[in-house]
């Protein structure tokens, strides 16, 4: 069965162009613009991983990975955090609130695919 | 050597910068050296026989901290710092007992020492000292809002770079239907833009910042050119349902100023309120004459501002509500041009709101003779 992949990024171009380089490599993908887009989207469908952009209105990606990986149900969907923040201390906060990967843009769309498999895989390991 | 006399010593006592005076046990001053006469402005002979606290600290008694306050107490040696404030000076008072050789009387000898100067210098320093570190506070602040400068550019730099490398490199590496081609084409352009504009941003807002701005100086029919921004202006409106209402005065003078710079303002202004008024809203123009002066005055029904908000609005380096603007696609420097632009028109502009929620209201006023 093919996995589902949950996109969460406020710039629309930059969602679909993900959703093309997912689905092209036979993903299912959902998109949101915001984490109460993205919250609606998990409790409908069963998600198994996340792309997930920093900067967003309202929630900022931190908060929502921090409460994805704090949440029993939640918790063992691997997130990857696609960002324009670079530094160094930016990526560390991403891992210690929990992300698998943290990924920076301008990102390479085939880095965006090799994580995205790798994460799945060790998953079903 | 000599042994010194009586007017050796008188000299010698003289030759100190302190003011000396000896007072009995009844704090009568019994002897003085002319310091002292200088430092209370007053010539020997109304300082002798004269009671020291009367004298020297303006009291009706013997101040708590006088050595000889009360009968009988007798410390040898006491240092004292005071103010005083009817002769306007701070002091620093050391005092010594001495007891009259053969005799069974004793005395208080005081040596002062005026402080006043340095005191004054130790305030001023202090006020100096409060002054930078308020600078300091200040440079601190501007070089952390630079700093936050430096990440939003690079931020909305990134974003459309982004794009325009993403969608380059699917257009390159897969086979696409023409749809999707013109699809991602497009997307490309559009990101172009955005990066252009925001280039043309930050250029603009170099050249306001170093005086370097030229802008022409011709007569304008303000109602008309406001005219010219309806091909804009009109399309985005009607996408988001918003009612525009124009109220612009008849007959209103010339002003004179840059028309393609008066249009950049009034497209600013206009192309925020459509940004922060919801669908369906309401957006009003207005323009009349005040005294010597014409206003444009735009009002919307949008999510308005906070007081803290509307403070920092116009702030260079100021990004009120960055998730916002980013997502409404500004460059966040827009109203900082446009009163970069208003006031070397020589006019103003400002920002009104009844508070989040509220709607906002942005206005400038432009001189009817213009800055010439």
């Amino acid at each position: 069965m093919k996995a589902r992949i949950l996109v969460v990024d406020d710039e629309r171009d930059i969602l679909f162009l993900l959703r093309d380089r997912l689905v092209g490599h036979g993903y299912a993908v959902e998109v949101a613009m915001d984490v109460l887009q993205a919250k609606a989207l998990l409790e409908a469908k069963k998600i198994d991983l996340i792309v997930l952009d920093i900067m967003l209105p309202g929630i900022d990606g931190y908060e929502f990975c921090r409460e994805l990986k704090n949440n029993p149900q939640t918790k063992q969907i691997p997130v990857i955090m696609l960002t324009v923040r670079g530094f160094s201390e930016d990526k560390k906060k991403g891992y210690a609130v929990g992300a698998n990967a943290y990924l920076t843009k301008p990102f390479s769309g085939e880095k965006v695919l090799e994580t995205v498999e790798k994460l799945l895989q060790e998953r079903v390991q | 050597m000599k042994k010194f006399t009586e007017k050796d010593w008188q000299q010698i006592v003289s030759t100190l910068q302190e003011a000396v005076f000896v007072c009995d046990q009844d704090h009568v001053i019994r002897w003085a050296n002319p310091k002292l006469t200088e430092l209370l402005e007053k010539p020997l002979k109304e300082i002798l026989g004269k009671k020291c606290f009367h004298l020297f600290h303006a009291k009706e008694e013997p101040i708590d901290n006088c050595p000889f306050a009360k009968k009988g107490t007798k410390k040898e040696s006491q240092s004292m710092e005071i103010w005083e404030p009817h002769l306007n000076r701070h002091f620093s008072i050391n005092t010594g007992c001495f007891r009259q050789s053969g005799g069974k009387a004793v005395y208080l000898v005081h040596a002062v020492s005026d402080l006043t100067e340095a005191k004054n210098r130790e305030k001023e320093l202090v006020v100096r000292l409060e002054e930078l570190e308020e600078i300091n506070k200040g440079l601190k602040k501007i070089e952390q809002m630079k700093s936050d400068f430096v990440s939003m550019v690079s931020h909305e730099l990134r974003t459309p770079m982004t794009v325009i490398k993403e969608a380059s490199t699917l257009l390159l590496t897969r086979e696409l239907q023409v749809e999707k081609q013109k699809e991602y084409l497009q997307m490309i352009g559009k990101h172009v833009s955005r990066l252009n504009r925001l280039i043309s941003d930050l250029l603009d807002l170099s050249r306001i910042g170093t005086g370097k701005l030229v802008l022409k100086q011709e007569p304008l029919h303000v109602g008309r050119l406001v005219g010219e921004l309806s091909e804009i202006i009109f399309p985005i409106m009607q996408e988001k349902e918003i009612v525009f209402v124009q109220s612009i005065e008849k007959d209103l003078p010339l002003v004179v100023g840059d028309k393609e710079r008066f249009l950049q303002v009034v497209a600013n202004l206009i192309g925020n309120a459509i940004k922060f008024t919801p669908r369906g809203g309401e957006i009003t123009l207005i323009i009349t004459k005040e005294a010597d002066e014409i206003m444009v005055k735009v009002i919307d029904t949008g999510r308005g501002l906070t007081p803290e908000q509307l403070k920092h609005v116009f702030d260079r380096f100021y990004i009120g509500d960055e998730i916002l603007t980013r997502a409404s696609g500004g460059t966040g420097l827009g109203l900082t041009i446009a009163q970069g632009l208003v006031e070397v028109m020589g006019g103003k502009i400002w920002g009104m709101s009844e508070g989040e929620g509220k709607g906002s209201a942005f206005a400038f006023s432009l001189p009817i003779k213009g800055k010439i």
